[in-house]
């Protein structure tokens, strides 16, 4: 069933489950959202099974990119320093137009400096999932079950059963409740019969992750119209141990089958580095793009999250990084549900807030897109008017779209918030995540942790959640603008959820009530 | 601020020929990709997100009517 996928680690199929058993929670899929999700929920203590279609972690090349709000959330699952000491880490994104080696824009992702990670980290999918399985590996409340296909599922309106297809045999299973991170394509999703609307791209994209010794630095360096691939656009990006990611736009009439071979691949590869240069193949594939999300993730006690719920082009890297948004935004939500202290429309608020975030994604992984394939020649027009203007005037790089890559998100009209008692705040606005900085030789975000907690600058009161005072760490006193006497309540999540000039343990705990679902 | 629709520049007679003179002997395409440049440097001089949209909205044709005088007058 799984044959010419290649294999990272093999690790053999788990024995066939007890026919007829009953789960809290049940997560279909492996992948870096569902082993995310996994751990999210073990860590707090909750009992988790993941179905494995596949016996083993794939290799391949899939999804390399991880921002920095990825990291943070795996900080919070205690996976983020394993994520960075295997990753390469970079900041810089650099864009070169034709013949010119001399770029027409760069960018800085990470702006604001004095904080713990970087914009961003390359890792090959495979690694993330390795680090994810071993971090599981520690916790006995979660059971993988590897080679174990969900086949089919009944959802009623207060739990879901299941079939599973296992080397050994087929058994059933019940749950309360089940998350789908079942992929694109998501066999809960079609099993339910549920839509997934949007828009296909037409144009198709080589990807090749080559071994080299390269000189190039860590850094994003992406062409519009260079000689090697003349009228189309590339990208070439580090990976760990010498493995390069390079991105050839291709158009879309093109032969993807022949397009993938070495014989085509190779002089694309040497038209870009240079005849000389010595290199093995570590895996070639032709990829098109698809920009949709299903109407709602949450049906009854089927929640869905990452690509079974949206889908973005790479350009951008909000495939997983959104996905892990996901798993950060449910967790707690889930976990309140779960011990009866939320009522379960508090999940709407995950449809809400998740939902908000795929749309944002897609926004730009829709614009990104636009601009890297014109669809008209008016389009185009604008597209060559943006490059050919960005060398000499300053005012036209910002219109260069070669990827808006994945930054958090921000619920400014969530529910969840509680609005301004004041008019006059600078700093982070309820709804936005919390922003990093040194804090006492550690950092602010790890000092959080996972659940609510109170920024506050001297203020005095009784809190009825753990406080962590500011008062001697300027920084933080300006990034949230703090000033003596103010406070600013973050979720569990690490978003901001109320902030006073003058807080009160009542209105501290009336925005706890609301940030819980109290107002839903 | 409004989009200004009233007379605003000293001499249109003498930008009108400059417009035209400066596209002289090009093919639509590069006229297409000039006037996109030009567009662009006029839009960062507005400065103005919300001014810039009304002058796309203003300059979306209206639909014609199917009425009479389409043809060339006096
Ligand atoms: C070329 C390319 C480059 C990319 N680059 C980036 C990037 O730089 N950054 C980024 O953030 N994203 C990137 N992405 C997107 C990223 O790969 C995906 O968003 C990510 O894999 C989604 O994770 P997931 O866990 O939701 O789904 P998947 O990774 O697809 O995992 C789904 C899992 O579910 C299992 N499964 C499916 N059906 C069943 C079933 N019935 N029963 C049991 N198990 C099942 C599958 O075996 C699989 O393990 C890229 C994608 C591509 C194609």
């Amino acid at each position: 069933m799984t044959t010419g996928i290649p294999v990272h680690r093999s690790i053999g199929a788990s024995p066939v489950g007890t026919d007829g058993a009953h789960l809290e929670t049940l997560i279909v899929g492996a992948g870096p959202v569902g082993l995310s999700m996994a751990l999210d929920l073990a860590r707090r203590g909750r009992k988790v099974t993941v179905l494995s279609r596949l016996d083993f972690i794939a290799a391949g090349s899939k999804g390399i990119c991880y921002s920095k709000r990825s990291l943070d959330i795996w900080d919070r699952l205690g996976v983020g320093q394993a994520m960075v000491d295997r990753g390469v880490v970079w900041n810089l994104g650099k864009v070169f137009w034709g013949e010119s080696s001399t770029p027409i824009y760069e960018f800085d992702l990470l702006p604001v400096k004095d904080q713990r990670r970087p914009a961003f980290i390359n890792l090959q999918q495979y690694h993330v999932e390795a680090i994810l399985v071993d971090a599981l590996g520690r916790y006995p409340n979660v059971d993988i079950r590897w080679g174990h296909e969900l086949t089919a599922l009944d959802a009623r309106a207060d739990g879901v059963s299941v079939t599973v297809e296992a080397p050994g045999g087929r058994y059933t299973l019940s749950t309360d409740w089940l998350i789908a991170c079942d992929g694109n394509k998501s066999t809960v999703r079609g099993l339910m019969g549920l839509d997934f609307e949007g828009r296909v791209f037409e144009d198709n994209f080589l990807i090749a992750d080559i071994k080299m010794k390269g000189e190039h630095p860590a850094e994003r360096w992406f062409w519009f119209d260079p000689p090697f691939n003349p009228g189309q656009s590339a990208l070439m990006h580090k990976q760990p141990d010498d493995v390069w990611r390079l991105d050839f736009q291709l158009g879309w009439n093109i032969d993807r089958e022949a397009a993938m071979r070495p014989e085509n691949v190779e002089p694309l590869v040497r038209a870009m580095l240079g005849d000389e240069i010595e290199f093995e193949r570590e895996w070639y594939s032709v990829y098109t793009f698809q920009c949709r999300r299903m109407q709602r993730f949450v049906h009854g006690h089927v929640l869905f999250a990452g690509d079974s719920a949206h889908l973005v082009s790479p350009f951008g890297a909000r495939g997983a990084n959104g996905g892990l948004a996901d798993i950060d935004n449910l967790g707690w939500k889930l976990e309140r549900v779960l011990e009866g202290k939320a009522p379960e429309g508090f999940l709407e608020s995950y449809n809400y807030e998740a939902t908000t975030t795929a749309d944002e994604n897609i926004l730009n992984s829709t614009r990104s897109t636009d601009f890297l394939t014109p669809k008209s020649t008016a389009s185009a027009a604008y597209r060559d008017a943006v490059l050919s203007l960005a060398g000499e005037h300053a005012f036209a790089r910002p219109f260069v779209n070669s990827g808006r890559l994945s930054t958090a998100v921000s619920y400014p009209a969530s529910p969840l918030s509680t609005a301004d008692e004041d008019a006059d705040w600078d700093g982070v606005a309820p709804g936005s995540p919390a922003l990093d900085a040194p804090f006492g030789g550690d950092w602010l975000l790890g000092t959080l942790g996972g659940g609510f907690r109170l920024i506050a600058n001297g203020w005095q009161g009784e809190a009825p959640v753990p406080v962590i005072d500011v008062a001697s760490e300027a920084l933080i006193v300006d990034r949230y603008d703090l000033s003596p006497g103010s406070a600013c309540l973050i979720r569990p999540d690490q978003y901001v959820a109320a902030r006073w000039r003058h807080p009160s343990p009542a209105k501290i705990s009336a925005a706890i009530a609301r940030a819980e679902g109290a107002a839903a | 601020m409004s989009l200004e629709t009233k007379p605003n520049v000293a001499r249109p007679d003498d930008l009108y020929e400059a417009m035209i003179a400066a596209q002289a002997g090009m093919s639509e395409a590069e006229s297409l990709r000039f006037s996109a440049r030009l567009i662009l440097l006029l839009i960062n001089q507005i400065g103005n997100d919300a001014l810039v949209k009304d002058a796309i909205e203003a300059a979306r044709e209206p639909v014609p009517t199917p009425a009479a005088g389409s043809g060339p007058q006096g």
